[in-house]
């Protein structure tokens, strides 16, 4: 690494977070009703505990603190936990193409909501959803895991093979209660499609709290993360506890994939983009690349959100859906990029 | 230090090793070598921690392996796996740096002492210069040294390696192992699988050769990498030679169809024959001769003659190279015109060193028929002594003068008499 090289990144990085804070900013500032930046400038120092004189009305208070400020950072946190997930889903499988979902988390998930929605089951009020999600996501996970463990080790390729498997499995399920239930079949794919509407602050509490110790614990693992891309061999000849990294590499990915997609529905293709990207910029060190992929999760997401809900305002297109627009024309860039002899990041 | 003992290792029903016992010590670079599947990559794998046997110890250091924790073994061993693809892209320093995790504390940096390590090794590899260079983007040599530096920089007291050679260009195989025998003349143990047995007979103290899961030889590469072995090993039939320069043994394989050739042939047409030959000059003759009961000599075992009748699986009576004929081959030699039918003396330059040979022939009662292509006086290089006994010869009566190999060949024949 030489020295400007470096000098190059650290301001490269300053600048992301500076991004960060300024996406979510204008994700607070944009709306469908129309407040002045002052305004939201004065709400949140006040709300801060800073002495500020009220010029805003209560209804514009509430829609800043209660609506749009928890929507903004639940989809940075969301967006920094996919992150996270896809650089370690990258890493355990050596595999480019993996991310967080494929080991069947966001599948299962989906079916249990389905399943609550489509039945009409809220037996545990709001927060039914994420509690069946992330128990299926959970299942899911076990199934596969269990399928995959030999007396010896865990074998990466059943574990991405079971989890395509029961992938398909659920997704089939969950087809089947869209087709049964007619009348909820709309209220059904809103949940799926993956949206940050709606979302409370209790809700930004929980998955902070799971974000910040999940990915201080991946950070922990970052050089496990980097011999293990060389091999389970190499990575245990050189040291590491390689059975023991794998299996806690893959927990901290479940709960951060199982989280978000319990609070915010299958939000697709951030997994797979940010590690692609964030590999562009600061190389492949998992040191490096698991700040930065939280970070430009974070951007990203709060981007997404932004736009998928004033593109066609006052409607709102799912931001799952505008992802998933947004990142097939990415990853065909990156596959034509390799082609053309470049290394596939 | 790092012994196997008795090392038994079935992969289901199938015996990969049985009963392997060896002792690896210090200074010394040992070869594996032995055909595919003869269980070598396997027993790389027990010796490193990887693999567990069925029964026997590997003992590092007079310490069961299996008692030893993962970070305890990659103090004491490091390996070399035989192919290395991240499918990420790492810069060559950051490859070589993972080489020091044992060392590095988990939510710490590299500190200022353990860059300095880093660097001195990119040095000794010759890797500075591309240390900011991506892995994909080396060549196979270079990425070689950059994953056999990640292994050095783990400072183990054992190196293992997986075939490091295949797949290189000469001058990096040669680079590798010259390098290899660096490290090993500091007190580093290097065991290597070998596939290349000149590589092997050139640069290893030790060969251990095996053969389905057993220990064919162990000993120094004259020891091991003997004909016999390899033919057992392998199944191919070789030459091995000494290179009079570096000392080192060679091998050459020799193609199936020559030995097919000698075989099969009816014995009621053989006839034995001699051939006195020397610098090269029977090499139109040699394979002509082929179906009969030939030997060649007295020839030096440089002599390009000599390797002519070893690959032909031929008689030879030789004689070490750069030293006159001693009275041995000489009896030999003598010996052998008694018992043979046809004595034919090639078109050889004569010197000191070889000039044994035609006194020996002058007292030949033998049919003999002397191939002269150029007259003797221009090869004769004893100040005419040869001339004086040559022409002595030629002028006895059992003995033909012809000017080409067709000729003798219609002589051997029968269809002229000789």
């Amino acid at each position: 690494m030489n020295a400007l090289k470096q000098v190059f990144q650290r301001i490269l990085i300053f600048f992301l977070i500076l991004a960060l804070i300024l996406s979510i900013f204008v994700g607070i500032l944009i709306g469908s009703v129309s407040i002045e930046p002052q305004k939201i400038w004065g709400i949140l120092l006040h709300e801060m505990g800073f002495p500020i004189q009220e010029t805003w009305m209560e209804g514009e208070r509430l829609i800043i603190i209660s609506l749009r400020a928890p929507r903004a950072l639940a989809a940075a946190i969301v967006g920094a936990m996919l992150g996270i997930a896809g650089v370690a889903a990258q890493g355990l499988f050596r595999n480019p193409i993996a991310e967080p979902y494929i080991i069947g988390i966001s599948s299962a998930a989906g079916f249990g909501t389905a399943l609550i929605v489509g039945f009409g089951l809220l037996f545990l009020g709001i927060f039914t959803i994420p509690i069946i999600s992330f128990t299926f996501a959970l299942i899911a996970v076990i199934i596969v895991y269990g399928l995959s463990q030999t007396r010896f080790r865990l074998s990466l390729s059943a574990l991405l093979l079971s989890g395509i498997a029961l992938s398909f499995f659920f997704s089939a399920a969950t087809s089947f209660i869209l087709y049964l239930s007619e009348d909820q079949t709309h209220n059904i794919l809103s949940y799926l499609m993956g949206s940050f509407w709606g979302v409370s602050w209790i809700e930004v509490y929980i998955m902070f709290c799971v974000l910040i110790p999940s990915t201080i614990a991946l950070f922990y693992y970052a050089r496990d993360l980097n011999l293990i891309v060389f091999g389970d061999e190499t990575a245990q000849t050189t040291g590491v506890k390689v059975e023991q990294s794998k299996k806690i590499i893959l927990f901290i990915m479940t709960i951060l994939a199982s989280t978000s997609v319990a609070f915010c529905g299958s939000i697709g293709f951030v997994g797979l983009i940010i590690p692609h990207t964030m590999r562009l910029i600061v190389g492949s060190d998992h040191r490096k690349l698991i700040p930065i992929a939280a970070i430009g999760g974070g951007i990203l997401l709060v981007w997404a959100d932004v736009i998928s809900r004033s593109l066609i305002s006052p409607l709102e297109i799912p931001v799952g859906i505008f992802i998933a627009l947004l990142g097939g024309p990415f990853f065909v860039y990156l596959v034509v990029k390799r082609k053309k002899g470049g290394n596939f990041v | 230090m790092i012994k196997a003992e008795g090392i038994h290792f079935k992969y289901e029903v199938q015996v990969i090793l049985d009963d392997i016992s060896v002792q690896f010590e210090k200074g010394y670079l040992y070869g594996i070598l032995g055909p595919n599947g003869c269980g070598k990559t396997t027993f790389l794998k027990i010796l490193s921690g990887l693999l567990r046997a069925d029964h026997g110890h590997v003992v590092l250091d007079n310490l069961d392996i299996n008692k030893l924790s993962i970070s305890e073994i990659a103090k004491k061993v490091a390996v070399v796996p035989d192919a290395t693809t991240p499918i990420f892209d790492f810069s060559v320093e950051e490859i070589v740096t993972m080489g020091r995790y044992i060392y590095v504390g988990r939510l710490t940096r590299e500190n200022a002492e353990e860059k300095k390590i880093v660097r001195e090794i990119l040095r000794q590899f010759n890797l500075v210069e591309l240390k900011d260079r991506s892995f994909n983007a080396l060549s196979a040599g270079e990425r070689q040294k950059v994953i056999i530096a990640r292994a050095i920089a783990q400072q183990s007291k054992i190196l293992l390696l997986d075939e490091p050679t295949s797949h290189l260009d000469i001058n990096y195989q040669v680079e590798l192992m010259e390098m290899l025998k660096k490290y090993v003349k500091n007190g580093l143990i290097v065991v290597a699988i070998l596939h290349d047995l000149n590589l092997a007979g050139q640069y290893c103290n030790n060969v251990l050769l095996i053969r389905n899961g057993k220990i064919q030889a162990f000993g120094t590469p004259e020891m091991s990498l003997t004909r016999e072995n390899i033919k057992l090993v392998y199944n191919v039939d070789v030459v091995v030679r000494k290179n009079p320069f570096t000392n080192s043994i060679y091998v050459t394989p020799i193609s199936p169809r020559v030995i097919e050739a000698n075989e099969g042939v009816s014995n009621n047409l053989i006839k034995r024959i001699h051939v006195v030959a020397g610098g090269g000059t029977s090499k139109e003759l040699l394979p002509e001769l082929r179906g009969n009961d030939v030997s060649v000599g007295i020839v030096n075992t440089l002599d390009d003659d000599y390797e002519f009748a070893l690959e032909l699986k031929y008689e030879i009576i030789a004689e070490t190279p750069f030293s006159p004929i001693s009275e041995k081959s000489q009896n030999e030699l003598m010996q052998k015109l008694n018992q043979t039918d046809i004595v034919i003396l090639v078109n050889v330059p004569f010197g000191k060193g070889n000039l044994e040979n035609l006194k020996i022939l002058e007292n030949c009662i033998k049919p003999l028929i002397i191939l002269e292509k150029t007259p003797i006086e221009t090869r004769d290089f004893t100040e005419g002594m040869a001339s004086e006994i040559y022409n002595r010869i030629k002028s006895k009566t059992n003995v033909k003068v012809v000017k080409s190999v067709p000729e003798i060949m219609n002589l051997i024949d029968g269809r002229s008499s000789v």
